[in-house]
């Protein structure tokens, strides 16, 4: 996934299962191994496509979320993210001069998925980036032995009290379930000096224009958090309304301020 | 060597009942994807009128809320110093 996984409370074994886990979710789900599940799914011409319990499940969860948000997080965004210019592992992207391509809309719709099979149009270009990681990181908490934490790239799930640091300064105690942080100020990139980023606008095809660097929120797990950031994130100045209705502490950071929504205020409230 | 009336029962025999396989396989085909469907999330929903079936709605709405979002546990830190850091990734 090309992040750092940092652990807390694993033993031994623990650590080697956790290791074995972040591996084989990587197998199945790297844009960028030729070799990987999605890949093979993606390259398919049929219309429907046996896979495995893995694939099928996290697909269910990235569906689940599309509808949680009104198709803001969609798994289909993989051709749109390639014609933004994010086709190789981030490390290996260079700036071009050539402008980004037009992206195509979400179509989440589209997409079914069984315990073993998914369906959807061949053209589409699946893309579970939206909850794969968060989703390893709440699974991957599941083989600690007691309490501790499990981070990837920043998204965390704890079981136990665990103080975790926020982007521009500040911390806040999490004591269950998840927070994650979503935002443009890193997998950014040049397409004929335009910047682009890999959170998509599901209805432009295009990188989201939204004024937020970076959004912060907690819930009850980490793929939780994640999707409600993104969310929030892509909404702009409707993410921290959004956020509040849904009871979910969020906290914003703007070029010039760091914004925090009224369930956040009230939960760090002395 | 012509062929006796029993061989030719026999065939028909045959003939019909891989037909009949062939039948089931496509009826076991659409249960699966029926199930597919109605298992989905952003299965289209009927319109809701009273003199319709709304479990196609009611089961988008139960998935939809069922991702479970909850609320997070989050308090002012009693130490100074982060056990890890969240971050865009």
């Amino acid at each position: 996934m090309g992040v750092q996984v940092v652990v807390a409370g694993a033993d031994d074994s623990a650590y080697e299962a956790i290791e074995e886990h972040f591996e084989r979710w990587e197998q199945v789900f790297s844009r960028f191994r030729a070799d990987s599940e999605l890949n093979r799914v993606n390259a398919s011409s049929s219309w429907l496509v046996r896979v495995s319990l893995l694939f099928a499940g996290t697909l269910r969860t990235a569906l689940a979320a599309a509808s949680a948000t009104d198709g803001l997080i969609d798994p289909t965004l993989g051709g749109a993210l390639t014609a933004a210019g994010y086709d190789r592992d981030f490390a290996l992207l260079e700036e071009a001069g050539a402008p980004a391509a037009e992206g195509q809309p979400g179509e989440w719709r589209s997409v079914r998925s069984g315990e073993r099979f998914v369906f959807r149009p061949p053209a589409v270009v699946l893309d579970l980036n939206g909850v794969v990681k968060s989703l390893a990181v709440d699974e991957a908490l599941n083989l600690l032995p007691g309490d501790g934490f499990v981070s990837a790239g920043g998204d965390i799930a704890t079981r136990g009290e665990t103080t975790v640091g926020l982007p521009a300064g500040e911390a806040v105690k999490l004591s269950a379930g998840g927070l994650a942080t979503s935002g443009k100020t890193r997998r950014r990139w040049l397409r004929a000096g335009q910047a682009q980023h890999h959170l998509i606008d599901p209805a432009t095809g295009r990188p989201s224009t939204s004024h937020w660097l970076e959004v912060t929120v907690a819930a009850e797990s980490c793929v939780a958090a994640d999707v409600a950031a993104k969310a929030a994130f892509l909404l702009d100045s409707d993410g921290p309304g959004w956020l509040e209705e849904r009871g979910l502490p969020g906290r914003f950071v703007a070029p010039d301020v760091v914004f925090t929504n009224q369930v956040w205020k009230e939960a760090l409230a002395p | 060597m012509a062929e006796g009336p029993r061989v030719a029962a026999a065939r028909n025999r045959a003939a019909s009942a891989k037909r009949a396989l062939a039948a089931l396989s496509v009826v076991g085909f659409l249960g699966a994807f029926v199930l597919v469907r109605a298992a989905h999330p952003g299965a289209a929903a009927p319109p809701a009128t009273s003199n319709e079936d709304s479990s196609s709605q009611s089961q988008n709405d139960d998935e939809s809320r069922g991702f479970g979002f909850g609320g997070g546990s989050i308090s002012p830190p009693q130490r100074a110093v982060p056990d890890v850091q969240t971050s865009t990734s």
